[in-house]
């Protein structure tokens, strides 16, 4: 029988997608990858990973050689997919994504500017833009007694709420997420927030409405989730050296949560 | 602060990846089984009519900026003029059909950004063919003397034999080829998004014309494939002013480290050089055009 040779070069492309397929695999399977991208992408994921599996197969085939072949350890290309595959390694034994909010709470700021705008400030254009935007996005909790957030409507309430929000205005409202301390206002408010994918964690913001506790005599911890029920007021605030009249929700009850969840909404 | 730049990189490379491999695929077919007398026929004799039509064969022909350097060359050598030839080179990687795919699902709740990187890609190229065709005569000075073999990413010199095998072996060490760019790319922004405080990268990349040279330097070292790097510039459009994504999306498919490196096999550096000042050039004045429309408009 003829001798066959390893082919290395080949070898580490087999690993190194062998890491990538192993990775998407568990993270769709575990459904962690929500907590990286949006779920508009997990159908092309999957596609991808038949892809991959397939490339994988016809790296199999050549894997054996007839002849040796020199292989240079530093050569380039080497040392690039040997640093992927670390990286790959060090994906597959990350710890739990969902514990990540902390510091991409510090690090994207609540997008107060774009919310704060008073409706005396919106040119033309801009309120052409909004009232496209309701009309593609019916929000149906305007004539209820009690709004509720949940992960489905999050996204569009928040905005229907800073645009619109007259239809909300001393209504009842339950709300659940972590606590976001804002820096704007001169920290008279918190948020109650989730982070807002509109493609991957990358690109996640903090979004929520900001609460005025009052008189009630509570630490709210950053990052602690909770669950409050209020009423929705608005509030004349500065920001960034202008009075902004913006939404707010008056507290009235609250309720510590254990955490865990998903941290993130997605816009559709 | 390691688990945040993980779940930035790792986010950003699973958004991406299908469409680097679907690029990597439609460039493999292209490069196996279309001829350059193919591409030749389409482009009309005329010169300016060659130049605007080469401005859009990248929506017929959807190769990414490396995969277009091969042809570009093997086009010369068949007498194709050098003008219409650099048109090629920089529109197709931009104005081709993945490339918007990718930008739209990027940017789906802000398509201006779309509509902006096609216009930068057409109007770029278009200008530079024109001012290549007034300007540069094609003397031997400007080619190397050697430049007789420029392969594709593969390494292989030509594809004699046309088939599906050709094509498989093709799409797997260009998925590699290109795969390495668009990892070490996402981990350098996922420890940039790390490390970087967002208000810091705000006070910096609302200035033009700071953030706008920035966003030329900063996909010129990264070098991704225009299929990808949508995903990659999308984690910094909160920061950054839209003129400077915009030039991220332009400038960094026209030009980067891989395609100078590859341009070398053709050209001299001293012509490339020019080149790559042109090339940057037209887009800091086709971002100053976005800036000052988007101080109107947005």
């Amino acid at each position: 029988m003829k001798k066959q040779f390893i082919d290395f070069e080949v070898l580490v492309k087999l690993i190194c997608i062998n890491i990538m397929l192993i990775s998407s695999f568990t993270l769709i399977t575990t459904g962690k990858i929500l907590y990286l991208i949006s779920p508009k992408y997990r159908t092309l994921l999957v596609i991808s990973v038949f892809i991959m599996i397939f490339f994988s197969l016809y790296l199999v085939s050549v894997l054996f050689k007839d002849e040796k072949k020199s292989f240079n350890i530093l050569r380039s290309d080497f040392i690039m997919i040997t640093v992927i595959n670390i990286f790959l390694i060090s994906v597959l034994i990350s710890p739990d994504f969902s514990n990540v909010k902390s510091g991409l709470i510090k690090l994207k700021g609540f997008d107060i500017e774009r919310h704060s705008l008073s409706y005396d400030e919106l040119d033309l254009l801009e309120q052409k833009l909004l009232s496209e935007y309701n009309s593609m996005n019916t929000v149906s909790d305007r004539g209820v007694d009690e709004v509720v957030f949940t992960d489905e409507n999050f996204s569009a309430l928040t905005d229907d709420i800073y645009l619109n929000f007259q239809f909300y205005d001393n209504r009842h409202v339950k709300i659940k997420g972590f606590i976001y301390q804002i820096p704007a206002f001169d920290g008279k408010f918190f948020a109650v927030s989730r982070l807002l994918m509109i493609c991957c964690a990358a690109d996640a913001v903090v979004t929520g409405i900001p609460v005025d506790k009052g008189d009630i005599d509570h630490i709210f911890a950053e990052n602690q989730w909770y669950e409050i029920s209020g009423v929705f007021q608005s509030r004349i605030a500065a920001s960034n050296g202008k009075n902004t009249k913006i939404p707010v929700i008056k507290l009235l009850d609250f309720k510590e949560l254990p955490g865990g969840e998903n941290p993130f909404v997605y816009r559709n | 602060m390691i688990e945040t730049i993980i779940t930035i990189a790792l986010s950003i490379f699973l958004e991406g990846i299908f469409f680097l491999i679907l690029g990597v695929i439609a460039s493999s077919i292209i490069e196996v089984f279309v001829s350059e007398e193919a591409i030749q026929k389409i482009l009309p004799k005329n010169q300016f009519a060659g130049i605007f039509t080469a401005s859009f064969l990248g929506l017929i022909f959807p190769v990414c900026e490396c995969a277009i350097v091969p042809v570009v060359h093997k086009l010369l050598k068949k007498g194709v003029p050098l003008h219409i030839c650099l048109t090629l080179l920089f529109s197709t990687p931009i104005v081709n059909v993945l490339v918007i795919t990718s930008t739209y699902f990027a940017f789906n709740d802000h398509l201006y950004i779309l509509f902006m990187r096609m216009a930068g890609g057409i109007i770029i190229s278009f200008l530079i063919g024109v001012i290549s065709y007034l300007t540069i005569k094609p003397e031997k000075s400007i080619f190397r003397g050697d430049y007789e073999n420029v392969s594709c990413s593969c390494g292989c010199a030509s594809h004699n034999r046309k088939s599906f095998g050709s094509v498989v072996k093709h799409s797997v060490d260009e998925f590699f080829d290109t795969g390495k760019f668009f990892i070490t790319g996402i981990i350098i922004t996922g420890i940039i998004q790390g490390l970087v405080p967002g208000e810091y990268m705000a006070s910096a990349g609302r200035h033009f014309p700071i953030s706008n040279i920035f966003m030329t330097i900063y996909p010129f070292i990264l070098s991704i494939c225009s299929n990808t790097d949508a995903f990659i510039a999308r984690a910094f459009f909160l920061r950054f002013n839209i003129s400077a994504v915009v030039t991220f999306l332009v400038f960094g498919a026209m030009f980067d480290i891989k395609t100078f490196l590859m341009l070398k096999k053709i050209f001299t550096v001293k012509f490339i050089l020019r080149l790559l000042l042109l090339v940057f050039t037209l887009n800091i004045l086709y971002s100053a055009v976005i800036e000052a429309a988007a101080g109107r408009f947005f």
